[in-house]
This record gives C-alpha cells, sequence and structure tokens, in this order.
C-alpha cells in the first residue's frame, strides 16, 4: 500500500514539477482566495476580539447586582448554587449599603513606620464590601485581607493619602436606646487596587468584619471589634444583596434575564456590551457573506481549472491506463495533486496573512497595548482554513477524477 | 505443441460513427510462447483495431472465444495459469481487471512511443513494474544499457530524439518481463536506417526475453527481413478478417 501511494504522489509530483508554470499559477490562484479571507478573518478576531478581551478583563462589566428593593433575601445554599453554575466566575454576599458605609481615618502615628503616605485630606467616608478569594476586583490580595485588613479603592487610598502597608482608623456609629454609640477599630491597607478595577470610594474587607459591622449597625455587640453593648449577634443566614460576575460578558445578558425571570430586578453594562457583540455579530455576518462568496467562486474556478488540466491530460492518463494504470489510480491522481496544490497554497495564503498582520498591527501600534493584536489567527485557525481549503479542492477533484476514470485509452492513444 | 497465450475465435468488433461503420472479423488468432508476428495490411484494415482487441482496450462486440492463459507467477518458465476468459471480464466490465492482465503479462509500444512526458526516462521504464508493486529497478537497468538508453535515465522524453524515445517505449514494454510484447508501428516515424535496426532490437529483445511479440506494421518487407511471420490482415465485404493459427498452437479444447 505505502508504495502505491509513495507511486502516486511521484506520479503527481513529477507532473507538477515538469508543468511548474502552470502549478505555480494554480498556487497563487488558492493563495489569492485564502489570504484576504484570513486577512478579514484575523481583523475580526484581532481588532473586535481585543475589544471583547477589554471588556471581559474589566470586572465591572461583568458585573451583575441586584437593584435595592429590600423584597429579597438570598442564603447559603442560594449562593452555594450561584457559584456552581458554569457562566458564574464568582459571587460575594453583599450587607446592606448604607450599613456598609464607614469613615477611615489615616493614623498618622503608624504611617511613617508602616507604610508609605501621600498628600490627601487623611479621611474619607467609603462603602465596606465584602470580598473572598477569586474576586475578580481584588485578585490575588483578597487572600491577604484578615479581620484586621482592608483593600482599597485607588481613589479611597488617594483620598486618605496612604499605600500599601499604612494603618488608618475605621470609625462607625449607631444609635441604641437614644444614645449615640461609636466605634472605631484599627485596620492595615493590605492593598491599593489600580484605579480600572475600582473607580468608587470603596474598602474591601472580609465578610466576617463587613458582617460584624453590619451587626454592630444593628445594635448587636460585636466583641470582635471591641462592641460589648447589645445582644449577641447570631450568624447571617441570609443577605439582602450580592456582587456577582459573569464569567465572560457573553454570559451577561443570560444570566440577568435568569434572574428577571426569578422576580430579581438586576443592573448590568448591558447597554455598554450589546453594542460590542453586535458588532462582533454584524462582523461575524459579514465575513460570513464574504467567505460563502468566495468559496463558491474558489469551488467554481478550481473546478474548472481541474477539469480544463484533466481534460488537457486524457492521453497521459490513457498511457498510465495502458501501462497498468486502473481506474483507482486515474481518481486518485488529480485528487493526489489537488491535494499538493491545495497545501502549498494555504502554506503561501498562511504566509501572506502573517506579513499582512505584521503590517496592520504596525500600523495600529499606538492603538494596541502588549499582547493585543489588531489582525491575529491563532494556529487552530489557520489549520482549519488549510483542512477546508484542502476538502474544497479535493472534493471537485475526487468528481472529476470519478468522471474521467472510464476513459477510452484507444480512442485517446489514436487521436494523436 | 504447446497451448496458446492468446486464444481468439470468432472474436467480432463493430463500431460506428456517423454514417461509417466499421466491422473487425477476427476469425482464429492464436499466440504461443516465443511468436513474433507482423500484422500487415491497408491503412484502415483494423491491424491497429486487433492490437487494441489483444492489449484488452478495446472490448469485442461478441466472441466466440477470447481467452488468455498467461505463465503462472512464481511458477518454472512455460507453467501456464487456468484460462481467462476474457470476453466474460468485458461483458462484466472489469475493466479494472483486464488493467491488471495487461499490466502482468502484456508490454505495448506506442507508435510515437507513447512516453509519459511529465516522468523521467527511467520512470518511464519503471512505469509498469512500480504499478505492479515489483521491486525497482530490477531488469530495467540492463534492459536500458541493452537499448542504448541507459546514459539518458534523468531525461525528459521531450529532452531525447524519436529514435531514442522508441528504444525507451520497447525497455518499457519489456521491463517487467511480459509474456506478450504488443507494439503498433513502433518504426512508423522513424527514418529508414533506424526503422530496420530498432525492429530487430524489438525482436532480439523479445526473443531474449522469450516473449511472445506482435507488431503492427505497414512495411511488409521490413516485417520479412527481420524474421516476424507475417500475417495480412484482408479488407473483404463490408469487414476487415484477420486469421491466424500459430503453428505451435495444439488445438483448442
Amino acid at each position: 500500500m505505502m508504495a502505491r501511494v509513495t507511486q502516486l504522489f511521484r506520479l503527481a509530483l513529477a507532473d507538477l514539477r515538469v508543468e511548474w508554470p502552470i502549478a505555480l499559477c494554480q498556487v497563487i490562484a488558492i493563495a489569492a482566495v485564502l489570504t484576504p479571507l484570513l486577512v478579514l478573518a484575523g481583523l475580526q478576531q484581532g481588532a473586535i476580539g481585543t475589544l471583547i478581551d477589554r471588556l471581559n478583563r474589566d470586572p465591572a462589566m461583568r458585573l451583575v447586582v441586584p437593584e435595592v428593593t429590600g423584597g429579597h433575601r438570598f442564603d447559603h445554599a442560594w449562593f452555594a448554587a450561584m457559584a456552581a453554575r458554569p457562566e458564574v466566575d464568582f459571587v460575594m454576599p453583599a450587607t446592606r449599603q448604607i450599613a456598609g458605609q464607614i469613615d477611615l481615618l489615616r493614623d498618622e502615628a503608624s504611617g511613617g513606620q508602616s507604610g508609605g503616605q501621600s498628600d490627601g485630606r487623611g479621611e474619607a467616608r467609603v462603602t465596606l464590601l465584602p470580598t473572598a478569594p477569586g474576586d475578580p476586583v481584588t485578585g490575588p490580595h483578597a487572600a491577604a485581607a484578615a479581620m484586621d485588613g482592608v483593600i482599597l479603592s485607588s481613589r479611597a487610598a488617594g483620598r486618605l493619602g496612604v499605600t500599601t502597608g499604612a494603618m488608618v482608623t475605621a470609625y462607625a456609629e449607631r444609635t441604641r436606646g437614644g444614645k449615640a454609640e461609636p466605634l472605631a477599630f484599627p485596620l492595615r491597607v493590605v492593598a491599593v487596587l489600580p484605579a480600572q478595577r475600582d473607580g468608587g470610594m470603596s474598602a474591601f474587607a472580609t465578610l466576617p468584619l463587613v458582617q460584624a459591622v453590619q451587626d454592630f449597625r444593628d445594635g448587636k455587640a460585636v466583641p470582635a471589634l471591641g462592641a460589648t453593648a447589645g445582644d449577641p449577634a447570631g450568624p447571617a443566614a441570609d443577605y439582602p444583596l450580592f456582587r456577582l460576575y459573569a464569567r465572560s460578558i457573553r454570559d451577561v445578558q443570560a444570566l440577568a434575564a435568569d434572574f428577571q425571570a426569578n422576580g430579581i430586578a438586576v443592573a448590568t453594562r448591558h447597554a455598554e456590551i450589546a453594542s460590542t457583540l453586535t458588532l462582533d455579530r454584524n462582523l461575524r455576518a459579514i465575513l460570513l457573506i464574504i467567505a460563502t462568496l468566495s468559496v463558491a467562486g474558489y469551488v467554481v474556478a478550481v473546478t474548472a481549472s481541474q477539469w480544463g488540466n484533466l481534460r488537457r491530460k486524457r492521453r497521459d492518463l490513457a498511457i498510465l491506463n495502458l501501462t497498468g494504470y486502473g481506474s483507482g489510480w486515474l481518481v486518485a491522481f488529480p485528487v493526489a495533486q489537488a491535494a499538493i496544490l491545495a497545501l502549498i497554497g494555504s502554506l503561501a495564503a498562511a504566509a501572506a496573512f502573517a506579513g499582512a498582520a505584521a503590517t496592520i498591527n504596525g500600523h495600529f501600534q499606538e492603538s494596541i497595548a502588549s499582547g493585543e493584536a489588531a489582525c491575529r489567527l491563532g494556529a487552530p485557525d489557520l489549520l482549519a482554513a488549510a483542512a477546508l481549503t484542502l476538502a474544497l479542492s479535493l472534493l471537485p477533484a475526487a468528481a472529476i477524477g470519478l468522471a474521467c476514470r472510464r476513459i477510452e485509452t484507444s480512442e485517446e492513444l489514436r487521436s494523436v | 505443441m504447446t497451448r496458446p497465450l492468446v486464444d481468439l475465435q470468432d472474436c467480432v468488433h463493430e463500431r460506428a460513427a456517423g454514417s461509417d461503420r466499421f466491422r473487425l472479423a477476427v476469425e482464429r488468432f492464436t499466440l504461443c510462447p516465443g511468436d513474433q508476428i507482423a500484422l500487415v495490411g491497408p491503412s484502415g484494415c483494423g491491424k491497429s483495431t486487433t492490437l487494441d482487441l489483444l492489449s484488452l482496450i478495446v472490448a469485442p462486440t461478441r466472441a466466440g472465444r477470447f481467452t488468455l492463459r498467461m505463465p503462472q507467477a512464481g511458477t518454472l518458465a512455460g507453467t501456464l495459469a487456468e484460462p481467462v476468459d476474457v470476453m466474460a471480464l468485458w461483458r462484466r466490465g472489469a475493466r479494472d481487471r483486464l488493467t491488471a492482465l495487461r499490466a502482468a503479462h502484456m508490454g505495448y509500444v506506442l507508435q510515437t512511443g507513447g512516453l509519459v512526458p511529465f516522468l523521467s526516462v527511467r520512470e518511464n521504464v519503471l512505469l509498469t513494474r512500480r504499478a505492479l508493486g515489483l521491486p525497482c529497478p530490477g531488469p530495467a537497468v540492463t534492459l536500458m544499457e541493452t537499448l542504448g538508453v541507459a546514459e539518458l535515465g534523468r531525461r525528459l522524453p521531450r529532452q531525447i530524439s524519436i529514435g531514442q524515445r522508441q528504444r525507451v517505449a520497447i525497455a518499457r514494454a519489456l521491463a517487467h518481463q511480459p509474456a506478450v510484447i504488443l507494439a503498433d508501428e513502433p518504426t512508423a516515424s522513424l527514418d529508414p536506417s533506424l526503422a530496420e535496426g530498432t525492429m530487430k532490437l524489438l525482436s532480439a529483445v523479445a526473443r531474449f526475453q522469450k516473449a511472445a511479440l506482435v507488431v503492427v506494421t505497414h512495411d511488409h518487407r521490413l516485417a520479412e527481413r527481420t524474421g516476424l511471420t507475417v500475417v495480412e490482415c484482408r479488407t473483404g465485404a463490408g469487414a476487415s478478417v484477420v486469421r491466424h493459427d500459430s503453428a505451435k498452437a495444439e488445438a483448442a479444447a
């Protein structure tokens, strides 16, 4: 079998080598159809892909939060079920927003020793939000936040004039029995988030700490924070709010619809996501139309070229048949040639695409960040394009080969 | 007496192109190992069609008998296999089986050499051996040296002379050591001085390989000078007729 395959490709290659100008034209024709399609697909994947990647990297775009109605409570089982859903990247309980408001004051005494300080008012009112490992906003810092640690948004840190390692004092107040009761406890700044992660006046802490602050507001005793007055606080059975991040911006709409269907009104950045995804969809549709037309043209051109080529080679095929090459060979011969030309054409197209992509990316260098590209295709995409080209070349070749396999050898030999 | 390699009885081939009709009747034709015959006759008398019938590239319209009894592979020379009913294969449309029979047992020399233009001389000579999966080059090298084309191995057919092409075609026809060599006017495109030498070479090499030889030629005298048995292809009333009974053939069963 191997000897037969070797002989088949020996014959196919010998013919292409001798008639190299025609073979070259066919390779150029294949590359000429395939290269623009690859560049278009590369632009679609590069430009729109980069836009989508950027949106995906911004946790705020994937955020789904319930609108504050007070009509829902979310227990631990609900959070466990949500966390298990494949389209959910991270979900975290949230306490009442007003209960989470605290004042932070820069600790002047410790500032010079444990952390750097800068200009700033030295005090800030922040929203205290719970975080945990896996939180896309706090990233790797979440693990470092214990009962005495806090992660600050860039804006909050700027207002306080602190950097990582600084000590701050948290202040909260409650009214119990008509009497105001203040609470103050120290916190260490574990990290300061980049501005693009959170643009608000936010401080992130562990859920027990945030829960403790809410318990204090509710008049409960919170010994961990030094508030001993009031009834002892029990473990929280449920929460009024949550902070949920979809795995991708493509999951946001479906998740929001799911919540709406269950009577939970949610807020998302759907409008901004939709405009990008619509652009992506429309470009894909345009690309598909262009690709379909190009492929149809390619198939017609390849079929006509192969048919003409085979008509021209009928006498050669007749001689092959005379010398012992049966119908299987006569079908396989154009198929092998089509395979060789399609593979070389695909390689030429991939090389041309690489050149075009480098030029395009160089042109847009100032608009794209490191690791991003305006025009890009991965190896699997290029392999898929080559496989499609191969299939679209082999099918007409096989059809033509089958049509020509019953060659009338005697007539072809006498026609010379 | 020996059993014939090829045995035809009342074999008819008819074809029509518009108002032109052609009918060839091979009343009797037997070919035994070592036979060397020349089919001669005027143009259009059916010499080449007879050769096409023998080479299994043209189907008989009908045949009383058309059998091949070729040497059995892997046995002593002269041991013939069971006869193959060619007419039955044509009726079944078993073209690939006929092609395989041709490749295994026949070599064909065309008028203009009939070399594959995109293959080198060497690959042309090895063409049938490779189709049959035989070890290469085998006896092809010696054969090419005998025929004086060994030096041309890497050249393409268009890069050699017509006389050289004919010798390459003879080498190709013999390279797989077939039992029967069929040659369709192998010297028609050569000048007379080359023609005689080529015809004698073909005859000598066929004899050396113990292959039967059938040559179609216009040149009656060349055939006689080469020592071939001349078989006349006669044109009669509405039909061309061929009749040849090998002197070595024993009566068909």
